[in-house]
């Protein structure tokens, strides 16, 4: 299929980035304690949440030892696979309560197949931005390439009509082309047309209840009892905690679950109420660690494909961050998307680990130390 | 090519910027909910928790001034549940939701509807009987189900229903005092709610995760009412009789009051409502239709049954007001009760001003002017004082303010502001102006006392659950109106109208009593047109405002009749002898003595059984009669003293005056009637006794002055010897 050119470091070990690493095991310690708090009359949730995160360690930890590169002869068969999954779920899947069919049970296991389809379009798409970067000429083929799977990634997202999985893939792309090169012209002439374009997305795409969430952002008040309740009980919970927080376990709005799926969309409630200002700055903190470590290794890689993958995950990490956090403070629509590595989800935490163990990858065969660390 | 190229790494640095900007964001937007308003949030969500299952305070106990309870709280459940907590579970909702409708009597689907809800707490039903709330109990731990709360709540009993109902007010279903003293005195009953701060499972224990936080609640004081439940009763009765004796259309008003101290002793308003039941379908309302709750049937309820017209009504006094023009006169030196007067026609500003008996008395003392209340004497009087003295006194006895009784809505007196001379002419006879009741009562409350001008009230104490005072209310003087002289000139001119003058109906012989009759006429107006309160007669207001004992008044009663639906309901005819019962009723029970004048005891015919005499001979029979001071009369040709009677009439056992007539008949009489009734309508007691005699009938006297009925009417064949009641009354007007 692929040339796949192997890296020449020797010795992974030497050049594992152990800061990325202990920052994602920091912030996974700090989000078992605030899951635990969330959970204390459902110890299952933090349970399988442990074993998902042994499990997620484990794979992250192979799949650094793995050449990166590796993953270009199989970037389509995961591609493929993934998207059938996500087809899979269309027919057997659950979840339409919430307003989204996104996640089925196999074998005893709830999986959310676009958790890893957003991991196998970050692999696929960077084996073409890495041609297009790298070629001389222009290569009209691979960017065709590059967008049609970029579409048929977020088509079969919307078609599950999970908004927030397809805000996190748009999200990815923009910055997949911005950092491939594309002229600012362009971005300006993309911004545009997505302006012009969300009427139609507002009848066309989005659901009720999609419309009134974001209606509710606009003014959480308009509906107290129905769209804007959650806003509004994470802002008091997160309120409340004020500077030091109310102490673990001692939040009100968390204890008596005031908040809805404080265990997952609105861990940062949790967050917020009983470790109070410190405590969300310390989450927050190792969330930026994260990030720009991972934009570091982006720099650094020794090609451009390790640099796009990196940059995938980093676009992936970062929405789910800031969005997450964002809503839980009324500053964001509500898109229902957890808090890596804090939120409660097997499927999320794998998916999470699979993607710090690319990056641990990338970062381990990148060139010698270019400027000072 | 290895490595990154220089653009990607220049966009990347722009990432990195931005990715930075942004986080910087929301640490600024946490700072700001948390630093700077979390404050603010903690409170809302400490509130909100609590609010949802609180344990609730005992509302503190109303009682009358002798510790009669009138508003209790009885312990009942209110049951909710956590619709999240319940699905949770994976229990048939359907099931369950059945069987709790059928425990509390609701509708299934409402239940199912509020367990599918996507809360964490709703209410399922409120203010339960305890009995039901052990069953939904026993229920939950049959089923083991969690997310099911009973929490023990109070509801408030009234014993007395109706009695005092705009008094004692009443409460919404969360116990918050809507009306009278409940709502007046809410701070003080009303307690502190206790809280739950966690929850529990099924077996109803605190989960061990959750340490529960219980706040116990604070009972509310007990509040001491200087009403006394006798006399409210007595008022009440008073009240009903007077409404359905007289058809009075609008409703009425009875207060009475301790003038030593301003303490009210009743206050009663009709129509009322049962305290219990507020909001129950008012008669003539279409009970499918009515929900009580709506804006317009509340609005009817506050128009009709809700109304204290007591406090919240005002109306013209009528000649009830000039006793106020009295005193000021006799305070200012400006008449004595012994000046001579005139009732002639008075004419002012191009009005003639008439008596009620245009000219009939015309020269005669102020006193008796008052006895017989004749308008021109006061328009007189109140030009010799002038408009600024004259509305000095008016506003010296409150008539400009408000009272400041602790009741809800006191009304506001429609006063004139700039008073011209015909406007001090019509208001020296009580009319052209408006006023509360209680404003009028509080007036005669200085009066009475000597002239203090004293704040009425119902609250008399408050206290906790151990009896101990908390708060006081001491009488609160506002002013000294008039002298004590003043008032007892007053005193002994009011008690003269009811001993001598237009109030003769409402007195009571033994009891010293002083008062002044009242009627206005007004108008149906568009108001009372929509509550489809219309007669076939004029409107009139009828009242009578009474001191007693006028030599230490303890008393002052004030009764007011809303539209009486008659051709001429004169004030004295109507209310003096409601108002008279009341203060006998009332006097009697506080174990006033009476003190008969010799006059009193000339009037009071006692009244005696009828022995009986059949079968005993003529001597004997004579005996017995006379020992019973009766006198008798014999039929039969038998006038023998050994003669046996064979009947008498009135059968023995029968009440009648001394000095009245038994039939004695020495032979069996045939049943037959033999005398026709004669006709005594518009004759004295006196004459109407005699015209009886003569043709051997007995009369029962009720009332006093002239015959208005019999109760046997006249030209029917009755037996000799039969009893026939009639009733007199003094036919004035004002």
């Amino acid at each position: 299929m692929y040339f796949v050119e192997k890296s020449q470091t020797s010795n992974p070990y030497k050049r594992f980035d152990y800061m990325l690493f202990i920052s994602v095991l920091v912030l996974s310690a700090v989000g078992l304690v605030v899951l635990s708090s969330a959970v204390r009359t459902r110890p299952g949730i933090l349970k399988s949440q442990i074993l998902a995160m042994i499990m997620g360690i484990a794979l992250c930890l192979i799949l650094s030892i793995i050449d990166y590169k590796d993953l270009k002869v199989l970037s389509l068969f995961i591609f493929f696979g993934a998207m059938s999954l996500m087809v899979l779920v269309l027919f057997i899947g659950s979840g339409e309560e919430l307003g989204n069919k996104n996640w089925m049970k196999i074998a005893g296991f709830s999986i959310q197949p676009s958790e890893y389809a957003k991991i196998a379009y970050i692999i696929l798409a960077s084996v073409f931005l890495e041609r297009i970067k790298d070629s001389t000429e222009k290569n009209k083929s691979d960017i065709i390439k590059f967008i049609v799977y970029s579409g048929v990634a977020i088509g079969f997202v919307l078609l599950q009509r999970d908004l927030g999985t397809a805000l996190v893939f748009g999200f990815i792309f923009v910055i997949f082309i911005y950092i491939v090169g594309i002229p600012y012209r362009y971005i300006f002439i993309l911004g545009g047309g997505l302006l012009l374009s969300l009427p139609f997305i507002w009848v066309y795409v989005l659901n009720g209840n999609r419309r009134e969430r974001i209606l509710t952002f606009i003014s959480p008040d308009r509906d107290p009892q129905g769209a804007g309740y959650n806003v509004i009980q994470s802002k008091i919970a997160v309120g409340s905690g004020q500077l030091f927080g109310q102490g673990y376990g001692s939040g009100l709005q968390t204890q008596s679950r005031n908040v809805p799926v404080n265990e997952s969309d609105f861990i940062f409630s949790v967050v917020g109420e009983e470790f109070g200002f410190i405590g969300g700055i310390i989450i927050i903190l190792l969330g930026l660690i994260i990030l720009l470590r991972c934009i570091y290794i982006a720099k650094n890689s020794s090609d451009s494909y390790g640099s796009f993958l990196v940059i995938g995950v980093t676009g992936m990490l970062a929405f789910n961050f800031i969005e997450n956090i964002g809503m839980s403070i009324g500053l964001l629509p509500v898109t229902g998307l957890p808090l890596p590595f804090v939120s409660a989800g097997g499927t999320a935490v794998l998916a999470n680990y699979l993607a710090i163990g690319i990056v641990l990858s990338v970062s381990s065969r990148r060139k010698k130390v270019m400027f000072s660390t | 090519m290895a490595g990154v190229n220089l653009k990607i790494k220049k966009r990347l640095l722009f990432i990195l910027g931005t990715f930075t900007i942004l986080t910087l964001m929301l640490v600024l937007r946490i700072a700001w909910i948390q630093i700077y308003s979390g404050k603010e949030y903690q409170e809302f969500a400490y509130n909100q928790q609590t609010k949802n299952r609180t344990i609730s305070a005992k509302r503190g106990t109303i009682y009358d001034r002798n510790m009669k309870p009138l508003a209790v709280s009885g312990s009942v459940d209110t049951v909710s549940a956590s619709p999240q907590e319940i699905r949770k579970q994976k229990l048939d909702i359907d099931k369950i939701s059945g069987e709790l409708a059928a425990i509390l009597d609701m509708d299934k689907e409402t239940v199912k509807k509020k367990f599918t809800k996507n809360n964490q707490y709703e209410l399922i039903k409120q203010k339960i009987d305890r009995e039901i709330g052990n069953k939904v109990r026993e229920w939950k731990k049959e089923n083991k189900i969690s997310g099911i709360y009973i929490d023990e709540d109070t509801k408030r009993f009234y014993p007395n229903r109706n009695l005092a109902a705009h008094v004692v007010g009443f409460t919404n279903i969360d116990n918050d005092g809507l009306d009278g003293v409940e709502r007046m005195m809410e701070k003080y009953l009303k307690g502190v709610p206790g809280k739950i701060l966690s929850e529990t499972d099924a077996s109803g224990m605190a989960l061990s995760m959750s340490d529960e936080k219980f706040i116990q609640p604070q009972d509310g004081n007990d509040v001491i009412l200087t009403i006394d439940e006798t006399i409210q009763y007595f008022a009440e009765k008073a009240l009903e009789k007077a409404i359905s004796d007289n058809n009075v259309l609008n409703g009425a008003t009875a207060i009475v009051m301790d003038p030593r101290n301003g303490e009210i002793l009743a206050l009663a308003s009709k129509p009322d409502f049962d305290l219990n039941n507020p909001r129950g379908v008012p008669k003539g309302k279409d009970p499918e239709t009515w929900t009580g709750k709506s804006k317009e049937d509340v609005e009817y309820l506050q128009q009709t049954v809700w109304r204290n017209k007591a406090v919240v009504d005002t109306y013209e006094p009528g000649s009830t007001f000039k006793p106020v023009t009295a005193a000021a006169g006799l305070e200012e030196g400006a008449i004595t009760p012994d000046t001579q007067v005139t009732d002639a026609t008075v004419k002012v500003g191009g009005w003639n001003i008439n008596c009620w008996k245009p000219n009939a008395h015309l020269h005669e003392t102020f006193r008796e002017g008052v006895y017989n209340s004749c308008n021109p004497v006061f328009v007189r009087l109140s030009q010799k004082l002038g408009v600024p003295l004259f509305f000095k006194y008016v506003k010296a006895f409150g008539f400009y303010d408000k009272t400041g009784i602790d009741l809800p809505g006191e009304a506001r007196s429609i006063m004139f502001t700039n008073p011209t001379e015909i406007n001090m002419a019509t208001a020296s006879f009580g009319q052209r102006f408006q006023i509360s009741p209680i404003q009028l009562i509080q007036a005669y409350g200085a009066i009475a006392n000597g002239g203090d001008l004293i704040t009425p009230h119902v609250v008399k104490e408050v206290v906790d659950e151990t009896g101990s005072v908390i708060k006081k209310y001491e009488p609160n003087v506002v002013r000294k109106v008039i002298s004590r002289q003043t008032s007892d000139t007053l005193k002994s001119i009011l008690q003269g109208v009811v001993d001598i003058g237009t109030g003769k109906n409402a007195k009571i012989p033994g009891y010293k009593i002083g008062g002044k009759t009242g009627t206005s006429e007004t108008i149906v107006d568009p108001k009372l047109q929509k509550l489809n309160i219309v007669g076939k007669n004029k409107r009139y207001i009828v009242s009578f405002s009474a001191i007693a004992p006028t030599d230490n008044p303890s008393l002052c009663v004030l009764v007011v009749l809303d539209y009486p639906d008659m051709y001429n309901p004169g004030g004295g005819m109507l209310v003096a002898p409601v108002v008279g019962k009341l203060i006998d009723d009332i006097l009697s029970y506080k174990g006033v003595e009476k003190e008969y004048t010799e006059e009193d005891k000339k009037q009071l015919l006692q009244e005696v059984q009828v022995p009986n005499i059949k079968g005993k001979t003529v001597e004997e029979a004579v005996k017995l009669l006379k020992q019973s001071k009766l006198e008798y009369k014999i039929e039969g040709s038998d006038t023998d003293k050994k003669a046996i009677v064979q009947d008498q009439t009135p059968k023995s056992g029968a009440l009648l005056h001394e000095k009245s007539i038994v039939i004695l008949y020495t032979y069996t009489p045939k049943e037959e009637a033999t005398v026709k009734v004669p006709d005594v309508k518009n004759k004295s007691v006196y004459d109407a006794t005699q015209a009886f005699k003569k043709l051997g009938l007995n009369i029962r006297v009720n009332g006093t002055g002239t015959a208005v009925s019999q109760n046997i009417d006249a030209g029917t064949k009755v037996k000799k010897g039969a009893v026939i009641e009639v009733i007199f009354r003094n036919v004035v007007s004002d």
